[in-house]
């Protein structure tokens, strides 16, 4: 089993623990292990585009929990605003809501971690120890149906480090050179050329990997 | 420092917030939302949800949280309009009481 599954069955377990009574140990304990499931199932998932499996682990240490939820939020920034335009159902619109999903369960999931693990102050509930596994498991499911989608490995390649979030409102200097919404529906986010340029550049490495190393 | 719109309008912000959140149905007892930074140092809102006891059973709880979320995220648009990163925390009356009774005692 996946380094991954095992951490989401484990966080299952914890969760188990204490039923009748909840103990903030096994609750935090709960909460911090989900959390670790969907950090660890994206890395490796990322990793595997590597073609050599010896060297993966190491290029894994290179994604880190900040950029990681940078390049989550501004996804999700992304796709909410390709949904206002209102797509068209079909398959495309699918794999966009589930890596809507993916993206808010990993970003909803750090944070939740980080006072699990370090803020005492606020408690952690049974319901929310739940629904932080419950989020976990739903991503894994959706992750499974999106992963070879462009989108998808986009979305994995740009957690390696993204710049500032999207649809923040911008400061006052910033909104004189705002570009004005042209009214018709938007390419969806997927398909853009910075990411379509990333995709490309991994295939490439992944493809030269032997003879640069 | 530029403070964004949330923390300015702090009470128009909370006012939309409620607004939706009368909305939300008989499930959600209420909706707390409280202004702060991310572990990163971002603006954000850390939205309390309380749910009824029965919408927070293992079945039916994802279901009610995504809709929750959304919900708030599509109509009151923390990031959009507001400039903060939502997030969500959920308990339900039962535990929410006896956190009360907690910091009571």
């Amino acid at each position: 089993m996946a380094l991954a599954d095992e951490l989401l069955e484990l966080a299952q377990d914890i969760a188990k623990l204490h039923v009748a009574n909840p103990r903030q140990a096994s609750l935090r304990r709960a909460v911090s292990t989900a959390y670790y499931a969907i950090f660890h199932l994206l890395i490796s998932e990322a990793t595997l585009n590597w073609a050599r499996p010896e060297l993966r682990p190491a290029l894994g240490r290179l994604f880190d929990h900040g950029p990681m939820n940078t390049a989550s939020t501004n996804k999700v920034a992304d796709l909410d605003t390709h949904f206002k335009g209102d797509p068209p159902q079909g398959p495309e619109r699918n794999v966009a809501e589930h890596l809507r999903r993916v993206a808010i369960a990993f970003s909803q999931a750090q944070q939740r971690r980080i006072d699990a693990d370090y803020n005492t102050a606020k408690e952690v509930t049974d319901t929310d120890m739940i629904d932080q596994i419950e989020t976990v498991r739903d991503a894994f499911k959706r992750w499974n149906l999106i992963r070879d989608e462009g989108i998808a490995q986009a979305y994995l390649l740009s957690m390696l480090g993204s710049q500032r979030r999207q649809s923040e409102p911008k400061r006052p200097k910033e909104q004189k050179g705002r570009k004005k919404k042209s009214g018709k529906p938007q390419p969806p986010p997927s398909f853009n050329a910075i990411e379509e340029i990333g995709v490309a550049a991994v295939k490439l490495l992944v493809e030269r990997a032997p003879t640069l190393l | 420092m530029y403070l964004t719109p949330a923390f300015v309008k702090r009470a128009q912000f909370e006012a939309a917030v409620a607004k939706v959140a009368r909305r939300l149905g008989p499930d959600i007892i209420s909706v707390t939302p409280t202004l702060d930074n991310d572990w990163q140092g971002e603006p954000a809102v850390f939205f309390l949800v309380i749910l009824s006891d029965a919408a927070s059973k293992r079945d039916r709880l994802l279901n009610v949280t995504q809709r929750v979320s959304d919900a708030i995220v599509r109509q009151v648009q923390p990031l959009e309009k507001w400039g903060v990163l939502p997030y969500f925390n959920y308990t339900n009356e039962s535990e929410q009481s006896k956190i009360n009774q907690h910091a009571r005692a």
